[in-house]
C-alpha cells in the first residue's frame, strides 16, 4: 500500500498531467469508501466490477475536473450514479436472485463465516441492518448510506445526489423512520 | 457538524456498527483498473490518431473541392463573359463601315470648314 501525504487537490492536479501513479494514490485513499457505499447501494453482486467502473469513469473525467478541492464530492456523484445504473440495469434480476446470492456470499466469503463461528449476535445484527436497508427505497438509502454511515454532510449529499438540502433532510427523517419501524420489528428496540 | 438527537444517535450508532461489510476486493482489482486505464488510454489515443488523420483527410479534401470549384467558376465564366467573336463576314462589314465613316469624315468636310461651321455656331 502507497502512502501520500499529498492532499486530494495535489493529486488530481497530478493527475490532470497524466500521472497514473497519483491516481493510484487516490485510489488507494477512496476504495474502500466507495467500495462500501457501492455494497452497501447494491449489494455484493460484481462489486470488483462497480468499484472498476467508477474509478474508470474518475480517470476518464479528471480532465474536466474543474475545482479539485471538490475531488471526493464528485467521486461520490460517480459512485452514486454507478449504482443507479447498476439498479436499473439489474433490478429484476437481483429480486429474483437477492436471497441466493446472500446465502452464497456468506458460505463463500471465508471472513464471513469466522463471524458466524465467532460472533452469532453480530451476524443477526448485520443481516438485519442488510435487510433494513434493502427494504428502504433507493432514495431513501442513498442518503442514509451517504450521510450516516459515510459520515458525508447534508450539503455535500445533496451536491452529489443533485437535489435540495430540504429534500436530502426530508429523505433522511423518513428513511431513519422506516429503518427504525424495521428494527423493532425485528425485535431490535433501540 | 450535525448535531443528532439521542434517538438517532442511538440508531446511527447501531447501523454503523452492524452495517454489512463488503467482501474483500479480489487481489488484482488495482492492478485491473490500472490496466483498464492504460487500455482505455492506447484507445483514445488510437482515436486521436484516426480523428486527426480524418481531419487532415478533410482539410485536403476541402482544399481540393475549393480549388476544383474555383476553376470551374471561373471557365464557366470565361465561356458566359467573353465577348463573342466577330465571322470574317461581320468584321470585314465592320470595317468597311469605319472606313467608309472615316473617309467621308475627312473628305466631306475640310478642317476650314469644320472651323467655319465652328464660328458660325459661335455667333
Amino acid at each position: 500500500m502507497l502512502t501520500d501525504e499529498r492532499s486530494d487537490s495535489d493529486l488530481v492536479r497530478q493527475c490532470q498531467s497524466g500521472d497514473r501513479a497519483c491516481f493510484r494514490h487516490l485510489y488507494q485513499r477512496y476504495q474502500l469508501r466507495v467500495r462500501s457505499t457501492l455494497y452497501q447501494l447494491c449489494g455484493g453482486i460484481s462489486i470488483d466490477d462497480l468499484v472498476q467502473e467508477v474509478f474508470l469513469r474518475v480517470w476518464k473525467g479528471l480532465p474536466k475536473l474543474r475545482q479539485p478541492e471538490t475531488f471526493s464530492t464528485w467521486l461520490y456523484r460517480i459512485a452514486w450514479n454507478v449504482a443507479a445504473d447498476e439498479r436499473r440495469n439489474f433490478a429484476k434480476q437481483r429480486a429474483s436472485s437477492s436471497s441466493l446470492e446472500k446465502a452464497a456470499s456468506v458460505v463463500d466469503n471465508p471472513m464471513t463465516s469466522i463471524n458466524l463461528a465467532t460472533n452469532l449476535v453480530n451476524l443477526h445484527y448485520q443481516d438485519i441492518v442488510e435487510r433494513g436497508l434493502a427494504q428502504l427505497s433507493f432514495e431513501h438509502r442513498t442518503v442514509l448510506v451517504l450521510h450516516d454511515l459515510e459520515d458525508i454532510s447534508q450539503k455535500e449529499v445533496a451536491d452529489i445526489i443533485g437535489v435540495p438540502v430540504g429534500t436530502v433532510k426530508s429523505r433522511l427523517f423518513h428513511g431513519r423512520a422506516a429503518m427504525r419501524k424495521f428494527l423493532e420489528h425485528q425485535g431490535v428496540n433501540l | 457538524m450535525t448535531l443528532f438527537h439521542p434517538e438517532e444517535s442511538t440508531l446511527i450508532h447501531f447501523l454503523k456498527t452492524y452495517q454489512p461489510t463488503p467482501p474483500s476486493a479480489s487481489s488484482d482489482l488495482e492492478e485491473r483498473i490500472m490496466t483498464a486505464i492504460d487500455d482505455s488510454e492506447t484507445v483514445l489515443a488510437e482515436l486521436n490518431q484516426s480523428h486527426r488523420t480524418s481531419k487532415h483527410y478533410l482539410r485536403s479534401l476541402r482544399i481540393a473541392i475549393a480549388l476544383t470549384a474555383g476553376l470551374l467558376t471561373a471557365w464557366i465564366g470565361y465561356g458566359v463573359y467573353r465577348p463573342n467573336q466577330l465571322s470574317l463576314r461581320e468584321q470585314q462589314q465592320l470595317e468597311d463601315f469605319i472606313v467608309s465613316n472615316w473617309d467621308e469624315v475627312m473628305t466631306g468636310m475640310s478642317e476650314t470648314e469644320w472651323l467655319e461651321v465652328q464660328e458660325s455656331w459661335a455667333e
